[in-house]
């Protein structure tokens, strides 16, 4: 029964790499890995994707370190000899209004920023692809019924489901990333649904079910695996918007709370002091556009990486 | 398996219409419009210089005419004197469409308004006031003691539960014995009352207005001020036009112009963000601001030309703490908060010394103060007797430097407040200063239409808050009296309920400003609840209200008389206008 995916996924392009380099003992991840390769191939070949992957790992090592750099009293600790200071040697990025480091703000700003960033998106993708497969797979009245209800969420603006979460739960991080993420539910949702209405006719579902397999096996063993690929495409460009819309909702108050150093959070505060201090927004604001945009490029990278045709 | 179909995209580009006759009609409606705007564009740049302009800039008139726009930082939320308290709107309807029975010179004194003269009982429960007869409404009727008496009454009715007026007056019962005299009578001496009638929500309505436009009166709202309300654009602003019968102005100064002001219009316009309001005051768009919270933002606008008055203006920044509930019924923990706040360092941080400190619950810019018994009675910053009163209150020390509860738990508490006027800078620098203390503090610095709701129904432990508008130390009875209750909904108060705190605060409001023993016992009020530690005080925050350049005239007003600026004399030059 397994081996009906590969056999979907043998027809790929001649630019395949490393499927003959795994030896036969496991027939199905075997086969199954060697488009997985062909695009990694693709992927590492476009200078610009290779880019966008390496500053975001070193964002990312960036952030896992910064509590080694700075500690967290050094975050939050006010001091008046210190404040509003421009860069320097000691102060990479300045101090802000209450005499705090910049640069080790921006560090741990990072960490919130970035698993913000990821939770919505996990969400989002979480929730989208689980109703998505339910919804494309099952039809009839369970398609009826989750699409309706998909609809309703897209009918209420994401900003306004936002406010209303953060007006029942109160403000904070955790509240906004749940708004955001729910917010994403309907895009996921969609998207995996036409896929899988799509999948869902070919050879290898219609094998499945012959040999009895059951709607769960199917759903998450065969149709998953070759209907993800430009969702994770979209889940990758999803994070930068994610990133920019939670920094945007801190950046009006409803977030991050103060002292966390969140970008948007930064951000917010740096705006009263952009004329006295152009350190203050000029930092975080700079992290968010190099975050976003090394995640876009990398996004961009996995689209062409899986979808070849899609390439000008 | 190479088909990638991406849905999310579809349905852009249905635009299949007849457009192109549509569109024919449109262009030419387009340049006939456009075609108009040339021609008065032209008209207007020909013409010289409009006559009236001329007629105006000679003689006595010369200071006549000029609109003075002023920036709001939220909209107005009702311009019925009854449905709301909040300070912003008191600039609104205080300052310019209202008149009150009594306001406050610019040394601070009481003077006559609406009421020529005013007395009160021996036993202060009767207050009598004998108003002017020529005082009149927007809508032409005469002001008389009916008015008042109704407008009172009115903000007494629990079916309107007036937020500020009503909640002030409850208990309070009012008698017209002719068509010029009203009288207060109180359950309980309360002569520190005085100044709350120099608040603008305490002005007379017109009942004939309010009865006649129903629900339609907040647009259209009648008052007895130097400016009447000709257009209320609901989230934009609010147009004011220069009432010309208007002439029972106060002596604000000597040598005010007690008749009709200069402006021939007050433009009141929207600009939530302190930093748009400052651009547009630099730039020259607005004329003032009540208040500007960043000091760097002074010599800005100073270089603009901008008058930046800075005084104190009973502004009291304070934490509020729920006293009824653990950890505040303890008196050992709210004395360590005060203890650990080290007001001289705060105010310096956020405001570069501008907000001047406050060591106790009577502020420098406030009435009542005497610097002597802070120093006595005040907190001056000590960690170390900080750290020793938390212990005797059964904390211990962790090894992180983290208090723990004498339950054993780490000992957390969360500061709600509002990000307004540096509210957000005033709450981390104290979470950072109680931390050395060995306290964890969480913060919640949010949206009014989040907070007030919390605030109202007390779901919160400790709430920053900036009280104004009420600047005398009789303030301290609204959030520190047992009537002000526990039970009772409301934004900050303390749920004291303490009957020492009651007979001191009873004893100050039964006194006359006059009354020689009256400082002495403000002063035994102020070490009682500063030994109490209700709250944490902080600093008394600089309020800096605004006025642009083309405006001249203006007198600044006493530190608490909650009318930072007296326009009565001011004026726009002709060529500024």
């Amino acid at each position: 029964m397994s081996r009906t995916r590969p056999q979907a996924a043998k027809g790929g392009s001649a630019a395949s790499v490393g499927a003959e380099v795994a030896g036969p003992a496991d027939d199905w991840l075997v086969v199954s890995r060697s488009p997985v390769r062909r695009a990694a191939a693709r992927f590492f070949r476009d200078p610009l994707a290779v880019t966008g992957l390496a500053i975001m790992a070193l964002i990312i090592l960036i952030t896992l370190i910064a509590p080694q750099l700075y500690s967290w009293d050094e975050i939050i600790n006010v001091s008046n000899a210190t404040k509003l200071l421009p860069p320097s040697a000691a102060h990479p990025f300045g101090t802000d209004n209450l005499g705090r480091d910049q640069l080790g703000r921006v560090l741990w700003g990072g960490r919130e920023s970035l698993r913000a960033g990821y939770l919505v998106v996990l969400i989002g993708l979480g929730g989208g692809t689980i109703l998505g497969l339910i919804s494309g797979f099952a039809g009839g009245w369970v398609d009826n019924l989750i699409q309706r209800f998909v609809d309703v969420l897209l009918a209420i603006p994401g900003i306004l489901l936002a406010l209303s979460v953060v007006g029942a739960l109160g403000p904070g991080l955790v509240q906004v990333m749940l708004a955001v993420g729910l917010a994403n539910i309907p895009d996921y949702t969609r998207l995996i649904r036409g896929s899988v209405l799509e999948a869902k006719e070919n050879e290898y579902v219609r094998a499945a079910r012959v040999l009895g397999a059951s709607n769960g096996r199917i759903m998450f063993r065969h149709i998953l695996p070759n209907v993800i690929g430009p969702i994770l495409v979209y889940a990758t460009l999803g994070l930068g918007i994610a990133i920019m819309i939670t920094a945007g909702l801190s950046y009006l108050g409803l977030g991050a709370q103060p002292p966390s150093p969140e970008w948007g959070a930064m951000l917010n505060l740096g705006r009263e002091f952009m004329r006295h201090a152009w350190w203050m927004p000029v930092f975080p604001g700079l992290a968010i556009v190099i975050a976003v945009l090394s995640i876009n490029l990398v996004g961009d990278g996995l689209q062409d990486a899986i979808n070849p045709k899609l390439r000008k | 398996m190479d088909c990638f179909p991406l849905h999310i995209l579809h349905g852009i580009g249905k635009f299949t219409c007849n457009t192109t006759i549509r569109r024919n009609t449109m262009t030419k409606r387009f340049l006939l419009a456009f075609a108009a705007l040339f021609v008065l564009v032209l008209a207007a740049a020909c013409a010289p210089v409009a006559p009236a302009a001329m007629e105006e800039a000679t003689g006595a008139d010369s200071m006549m005419g000029g609109t003075l726009r002023i920036a709001l930082p939220a909209d107005v939320t009702s311009l019925d004197l009854h449905k709301t308290s909040r300070g912003d709107d008191a600039l609104v309807v205080g300052q310019w469409f209202n008149a009150t029975l009594i306001t406050q010179n610019s040394d601070g004194e009481y003077i006559p308004y609406l009421a020529e003269s005013w007395e009160f009982s021996d036993d202060g429960l009767t207050w009598t006031f004998h108003l002017r007869d020529d005082v009149k409404f927007h809508n032409g009727d005469p002001v008389t003691a009916h008015d008042f008496v109704w407008t009172y009454e009115r903000a007494l009715d629990p079916d309107l539960a007036s937020p500020g007026t009503g909640r002030r007056l409850s208990g309070m019962t009012f008698e017209a014995p002719d068509d010029y005299t009203v009288v207060f009578n109180f359950p309980a001496p309360a002569i520190s009352l005085l100044q709350f009638l120099n608040w603008g929500y305490m002005a007379p309505m017109s009942q004939r207005a309010v009865e006649e436009l129903g629900a339609e009166y907040e647009l259209n709202p009648v008052g007895t001020g130097p400016y009447k309300v000709v257009e209320v654009r609901p989230g934009e602003g609010v147009s004011m036009e220069r009432w010309d019968e208007y002439n029972w102005g106060p002596e604000f100064f000597e040598g005010a112009n007690t008749g009709p002001y200069n402006f021939d219009r007050i433009e009141f316009s929207i600009l939530p963000e302190e930093a748009t309001r400052i651009a547009a005051l630099e730039a020259g768009d607005i004329d003032y601001v009540n208040g500007i919270s960043n000091p760097l933002d002074v010599a800005i606008l100073e270089a603009a030309g901008v008058t930046v008055q800075q005084a104190p203006y009973g502004q009291v920044r304070m934490v509020y703490l729920q006293n009824h509930v653990p950890p505040f019924d303890d008196v050992r923990v709210r004395q360590a908060l005060n203890y650990a706040v080290n007001r001289e360092e705060i105010t310096q941080i956020v405001t570069d010394g501008a907000d001047q400190v406050s060591r106790g619950p009577i502020s420098p810019g406030m009435l009542g103060y005497d610097p002597e018994i802070e120093e006595q009675c005040g907190y001056h910053f000590d960690l170390d007797r900080a750290k020793e009163l938390m212990q005797e209150a059964g904390y211990t020390y962790g090894d992180d430097g983290m208090l723990i509860t004498p339950d054993g738990e780490p000992f957390s508490l969360t500061l709600i407040g509002e990000p307004v006027d540096s509210g957000t800078a005033y709450m981390e620098v104290l979470q950072s200063m109680w931390r050395e203390l060995g306290l964890d503090i969480t913060l919640e610095s949010t949206e009014p239409s989040i907070l007030y709701p919390r605030l109202t129904e007390r779901d919160y432990q400790m709430g920053y808050g900036r009280r104004g508008g009420w600047t005398s130390y009789d303030y301290l009875y609204a959030i520190y009296h047992s009537s002000t209750g526990r039970d009772l909904p409301g934004s900050m108060r303390s749920a004291v309920d303490d009957p020492t705190t009651d007979a001191l605060l009873e004893k100050n409001r039964a006194m006359a400003s006059d009354n020689p023993e009256l400082q002495g016992s403000i002063n035994e009020l102020y070490c009682h609840i500063a030994g109490q530690s209700y709250s944490v005080w902080i600093s008394d925050g600089v309020f800096r209200p605004s006025i642009g350049p083309r405006v001249q005239g203006t007198v600044a007003g006493p530190a608490f008389a909650g009318r930072p600026v007296y326009f009565s004399n001011a004026y726009i030059a002709p060529e500024d206008r």
